[in-house]
């Protein structure tokens, strides 16, 4: 291997994905927007890590008064039935995000596997993967929701499938619309016309370039999904004997914790959803500036 | 002799974003007189657009004119960035119009084009009544027919449109008419029409036009006065034959020699290099990095602009 | 319709009686259905090493012609053969080797490449797809050796480099190495350099003069700058509405144009000499929009100032008038 092949391969490698993907890191740091947005969310899963190995209680002992302010054994006082709120809120938190992420997770995957399919090779197999997702979408959430909790053993995974279920159709009209987009570009005819086929095409030239939609769209759907799951169990649907947030409120509610003004028992779930909402705000709104510059971002 | 119509002196704009300054216009002086016409060649980024913009005092938010005035000479000498809204009003479209790059794009597409003729017109103080009888004339001075006037933007042509731009342009009989770029996206043939139609104008109603373009063969066919721009600041200027015949900057020849022309058979060259980074201080000519004659002074001093006889200015070091 | 004079001994690429047709409906009332002949029995020969200039308004069906011959459109009538092989009715494998064989060079620098991909993996992804086996060391030999033909230097400086890293020169010049990278016997430049400032163009025009030399390939250059076309082009063929009307060697056709939209043309280029300024004449050329509608006429004839009978009776065949000089036109026979 002579000197100049060395250094070649020295290039070749800094231009990797890898090394392209930590210049866009730092660019992230140095964003007041995304920066901001990375810090709130990082400090919401380092609560629910610290929520998943540490908390202090286990949130369903009940060794102590009910309704107590916050203490120094209870930093957040205690709920109905004497509950560490703290402990509650740790691991609420994690399940949470958990659920959150994971309805994003599904959806996305759905979601961009029909509508590139839909986006790219259009004709028949978009009519019919379209009419699919017209039928989806019209179907009212909520109400569907409720009938089904009604015949759905009422678990948190049945919650992540069914809210799954009914995000990824409108992701894909996304996902499609951007497709056909990029479709046009003449960068995709040069490859045909280099000989590579629709699948190398796909995945070499559509789905790199969708990448920063796809990644601002799932932040959104998990925080679509975490308040989903939230106002699901607030209203009595789902897992109710899960920790997470949704169901905090519901037993606040449930249990008058109002006329306690047991406001250290309302505020960490609500001020979490809030939280959530706001980093991921900032955070997928600099991302659409960082990537989409001739868009009216930055 | 000339009259001056239009006294562009010093001007300097900048565009500010968060972490940087971009020196987009870097002390330009112009002069336009009455009847003539006058081409302002560059290519992209040379600031060419946007001086044309100070003309109307259009800059706007993040670019700002740092320095610089520019004197119009109508009944009264006005001293246009000093104007106040309500006498801008008086002086853009009245005084001075524009006809800007893919302005076909900017008719609203809602309206008839009767309409949007008319609505610049009663907006600019003419009454209903005049501005309808006006609507058939400026269609036609274009070059078009006036029964366009009932249809929409979407019904015509890229140069219908652009026609219709240039009657709304003179629809409140301007002295100074700037076209920016305004035959670019045009098939040639359009583009000879129209510019037919403009050169009428000036011989017939005795309007100044500025054309900025990239195109310098355009320049050659209808300029009076060709003013080069490169890096925010003009480099050569000086009567049309003066230019095309007797260039003097290197820029400029290399320009011409870079072109091809149907009645000439030479090989051609491009320019090495890219244009200067704006947002950068820049030591001495900034045509230097590229320029094949610079010698040690052109990187340290930027060369001031000094008359070469004929009406004719350069700025290198060749020369003085 | 003798095809004599488009059949020559050499020609690497050949139209016969191509026609393309697009219909879109139009209104959303009164839905009409409009039937727009982008290509109107076309017939053209491309020479081995030969650069054959295209030039034509927008409307004209040029880039339509472009894609066309890259396989790259049904057809409505006719066939292209590509070394006497009908390329629209080629086999997977044939159509693979085509590929190979044939590139495009785009004109948009800024669209044209990928921006997630680095310039390497741009240009070497061609060379890659046809030559599967080939080992990485003599990939990277290879777009270096191609970086340093399209006067990127030093070529090791671009290999890491992004789209966005580079200027629209550069860009473009990428998008050149990769349409020659497999030694293409047959390239489509359409538009070139028209997105590019003026004084980058020579470079990249003398670029695709050279690669005739090197590579031997022919090249059919597609432009509506009269100019640019007749610098790099040995023959022009003019084209009007989905009809060629004129064809003969650059020179020859701009100085002595026949067909009178060919005149109209030349005599509203813009020349950069003071002394032949325009006045203030208009091109004598009928006003109107009109399309080709496939009626068996000229397709000039609702323009043309010099218009008679026969011109809508029927269409005018291509004769020669000259040396190797052909035009469609009633004036002429």
């Amino acid at each position: 291997m002579s000197d100049r092949e060395a250094e070649v391969l020295k290039i070749l490698k800094s231009s990797s994905q890898i090394s392209r993907f930590k210049e866009f890191l730092k660019k992230m740091l140095h964003h007041r927007k995304a920066l901001a947005g990375l810090i709130i969310l990082f400090s919401l899963v380092l609560i629910a890590v610290i929520g998943y190995f540490a908390a202090p209680y286990n949130p369903f002992s009940t060794n102590a008064p009910p309704f107590q302010p916050p203490t120094r054994q209870h930093l957040l006082g205690t709920d109905y039935l004497g509950e560490d709120v703290l402990s509650w809120f740790l691991i609420g938190t994690g399940t949470s995000l958990f659920v959150g992420f994971s309805i994003a997770i599904i959806s996305a995957f759905i979601g961009v596997l029909v509508g590139v399919t839909a986006g790219y090779f259009g004709g028949q197999v978009d009519n019919v993967l379209m009419r699919i997702v017209d039928v989806l979408l019209v179907i009212p959430g909520f109400p569907l929701l409720v009938i089904l909790s009604a015949f759905l053993p009422p678990t948190l995974e049945t919650t992540i499938i069914v809210l799954s279920i009914l995000s990824w159709p409108f992701l894909s009209r996304v996902i499609r619309s951007q497709t056909l987009s990029l479709k046009q570009r003449q960068y995709v005819l040069a490859s045909k016309l280099s000989g590579l086929s629709g699948f190398q095409i796909i995945f070499r030239d559509i789905i790199p370039n969708l990448i920063p939609i796809i990644f601002i769209n799932v932040i959104f759907l998990a925080v679509a999904g975490v308040v989903a799951q939230a106002g699901l169990a607030f209203f009595g649907l789902g897992d109710l004997r899960s920790v997470n947030w949704g169901t905090m409120l519901y037993w606040f509610e449930a249990e008058d914790g109002i006329v306690y003004n047991a406001w250290w028992w309302l505020i960490p779930p609500g001020l979490g959803i809030v939280a959530l909402g706001i980093g991921a705000n900032f955070l997928g709104n600099a991302v659409y500036e960082l990537t989409q510059p001739s868009r009216g971002g930055q | 002799m000339p009259e001056p119509l239009l006294e562009v002196k010093n001007i300097q704009v900048e565009y500010r974003s968060k972490d940087r300054v971009v020196k987009a216009v870097r002390g330009v002086n112009l002069r336009i007189n009455k009847r003539e016409i006058i081409g302002i060649v560059g290519e992209s980024g040379c600031g060419k657009s946007t001086l044309a913009m100070t003309f109307l005092k259009l800059v706007d938010i993040p670019g700002k004119i740092t320095s610089g005035e520019i004197i119009y000479h109508g009944k009264t000498d006005i001293d246009v960035l000093k104007l106040k809204p309500s006498a801008l009003r008086k002086y853009r479209w009245k005084e001075v119009s524009m006809i800007f790059q893919g302005s076909m794009n900017a008719l609203n597409p809602v309206t008839r084009i009767e309409e949007q003729i008319m609505d610049t017109m009663i907006e600019h103080g003419y009454e209903q009544e005049t501005a309808m009888k006006r609507v058939d004339e400026l269609l036609r001075i274009a070059g078009l027919n006036p029964s366009v006037k009932r249809s929409f933007p979407h019904e015509l042509s890229g140069g219908m449109k652009q026609r219709v731009n240039i009657a709304i342009s003179l629809a409140c009989e301007p002295s100074l008419v700037i076209a920016d770029e305004a035959t670019t996206a045009l098939d040639v043939v359009v583009q000879r029409q129209i510019m037919a139609r403009l050169l009428k104008l000036r011989d017939e109603l005795g309007i100044s036009l500025v054309f900025i373009t990239h195109d310098i063969s355009l320049v050659a066919n209808i300029a009076d006065r060709v003013y080069v721009m490169y890096a925010g600041k003009i480099v050569e200027n000086g009567p049309v034959k003066e230019i095309f015949h007797n260039p003097k900057h290197p820029y400029t020849i290399a320009l011409l020699n870079s072109i091809p022309s149907i009645n000439r058979d030479k090989k051609i060259k491009g320019i090495p290099g890219t244009p200067p980074d704006l947002s950068k201080p820049i030591n001495g000519c900034p045509f230097a990095p590229r320029c094949s004659k610079a010698f040690d002074k052109c990187h340290e001093i930027e060369p001031d602009l000094i008359s070469i006889g004929q009406d004719h200015e350069v700025s290198c070091h060749l020369y003085g | 319709m003798p095809l004599i004079w488009v059949i020559r001994m050499d020609s690497i690429v050949e139209l016969r009686n191509v026609t393309k047709i697009f219909t879109n409906t139009q209104g959303i009332i009164k839905r009409k259905k409009r039937t727009v002949y982008a290509l109107h029995d076309v017939n053209l020969s491309i020479g081995e090493k030969e650069i054959l200039g295209l030039i034509g308004e927008s409307g004209s069906g040029k880039t339509t012609l472009g894609l066309a011959v890259l396989k790259l459109l049904d057809l409505e009538g006719g066939e292209i053969l590509f070394r006497g092989k009908d390329i629209l009715n080629m086999k997977k494998k044939e159509t693979f080797r085509f590929r190979e064989k044939t590139e495009m060079i785009f004109q948009d620098p800024y669209g044209s490449l990928n921006p997630v991909q680095s310039v390497y993996k741009i240009i070497s992804t061609p060379y890659k797809v046809f030559n599967k086996n080939a080992k990485e060391r003599d990939v990277i030999e290879r777009v270096i050796d191609t970086l340093e033909m399209v006067g990127l230097n030093p070529p090791e400086q671009y290999l890491a480099k992004y789209p966005n890293q580079l200027s629209g020169g550069q860009r473009q010049r990428v998008g050149i190495a990769r349409a020659i990278i497999t030694n293409p016997e047959f390239l489509v430049a359409d538009e070139p350099v028209s997105m590019l400032d003026v004084s980058l163009r020579a470079d990249v025009l003398n670029i695709l003069l050279e690669l005739r030399e090197k590579l031997g390939s022919s090249m059919l250059f597609i432009s509506h700058d009269i100019a640019v076309t007749q610098y790099v082009s040995d023959r022009i063929a003019v084209m009007h509405l989905g009809q060629i009307v004129e064809i003969a060697e650059s020179t020859e056709l701009v100085n002595n144009p026949l067909h009178p939209y060919t005149q109209t043309l030349i005599s509203s280029i813009p020349i950069p000499d003071p002394e032949r300024r325009w006045d203030t004449s208009e091109p004598k050329v009928l006003a109107g929009e009109y399309v080709n509608e496939g009626k068996d006429e000229c397709s000039f004839a609702n323009k043309c100032p010099f218009v008679m009978d026969k011109c809508r009776r029927s269409r005018p065949k291509m004769i020669e008038k000259g040396n190797k000089h052909y035009v469609a036109c009633y004036l002429y026979e």
